[in-house]
């Protein structure tokens, strides 16, 4: 038979693929979700003051 | 704290809750055993995905309609959050198609489309990163997001159109109220997860945005420097 076919499940023995979705759904879910929390974080910090606006003989 | 921080801690205790009924405390479901736990991840994620990429076209009209770079802001963060939802639908309907259907991929309408639409948005922010011009990015952009968005409807009933190898849509009637629960919840952790990075995404877009309209034009290099370049 060949094994690569539409038909040739094996339901029994599933619980590897179960453990990768749900571990692969939480890496996701987590590296979302603090990339966005260092993003807003980063915007909550005072920047730091512009070196050019400091220098009188910079380019402005 | 703002509130897309409670929000998001809530989704991701909704979704815990959820996946550990999804693992421990649903029964085996009759057809697929294990496998068919598989489901309370995949699913949300699915409706999910495609409620962002949603938002991302109604923020992409927002954007054509009102030319502000607030709506402009929203199509990245939602198409962004979209394609990231898309990508790990597809990965996990790929490791459930592995045990059910025997095969990882087969190029059956509903996951073609889905991998359709996954290349269209990544199209949609591609776009957006080549385009330098804030105003012409906002139209290209707006304009390829609404063109993207034409495969979501074909993706969500594509199972009723073709009757192909993917089922179609379930509901609370075709399903043990012992498998609905996990399933809603995990949907609701999954939502307000999403709502809240596309928030949060959506402040640090638009503040990047306001500061790259804000920056001077920069000055014209010095006659003498340019000489000095061309003879170098």
């Amino acid at each position: 038979m060949d094994g690569t076919a539409v038909g040739t499940g094996m339901v029994d023995g599933a619980w590897g693929f179960v453990i990768i979705v749900y571990a692969s759904t939480w890496l996701v879910v987590v590296g979302l979700a603090v990339r966005a929390v260092l993003a807003a974080r980063g915007l909550a910090e005072p920047a730091a003051p512009d070196p050019a606006a400091q220098d009188p003989g910079g380019l402005a | 704290m703002r509130w897309e921080h409670g929000l998001l801690a809530l989704g991701l205790v909704l979704l815990a809750i959820a996946h550990y009924m999804g693992l421990f405390v649903a029964p085996e479901e009759a057809m697929m055993r294990e496998a068919g736990r598989i489901l309370y991840a995949h699913v949300p994620t699915a409706w999910v995905a495609l409620v962002t990429l949603t938002l991302s076209f109604f923020a992409a009209v927002g954007a054509l309609w009102s030319g502000s770079y607030r709506w402009d802001a929203a199509v990245e963060s939602t198409a962004e959050t979209g394609v990231v939802l898309t990508a790990l639908l597809l990965f996990q309907g790929s490791m459930w198609a592995r045990p059910t259907w025997g095969v990882y991929w087969d190029w059956d309408p509903r996951l073609t489309t889905s991998a359709i639409l996954l290349v269209l948005f990544v199209g949609v922010l591609v776009v957006r990163k080549v385009v330098e011009d804030p105003e012409r990015r906002l139209t290209v952009t707006a304009i390829a997001a609404i063109i993207a968005y034409v495969d979501v409807p074909v993706v969500y009933f594509g199972v009723k159109w073709w009757k192909s190898l993917h089922q179609t849509q379930s509901s609370p009637e075709t399903v043990a109220s012992t498998m609905v629960l996990p399933l809603r919840m995990a949907a609701f952790g999954m939502l307000f997860i999403a709502v809240s990075i596309c928030v949060m995404r959506w402040r640090a877009i638009y503040a990047g945005l306001t500061a790259e309209a804000r920056a001077p034009d920069l000055p014209e290099l010095p006659v003498e420097l340019t000489l000095r370049e061309k003879e170098a």
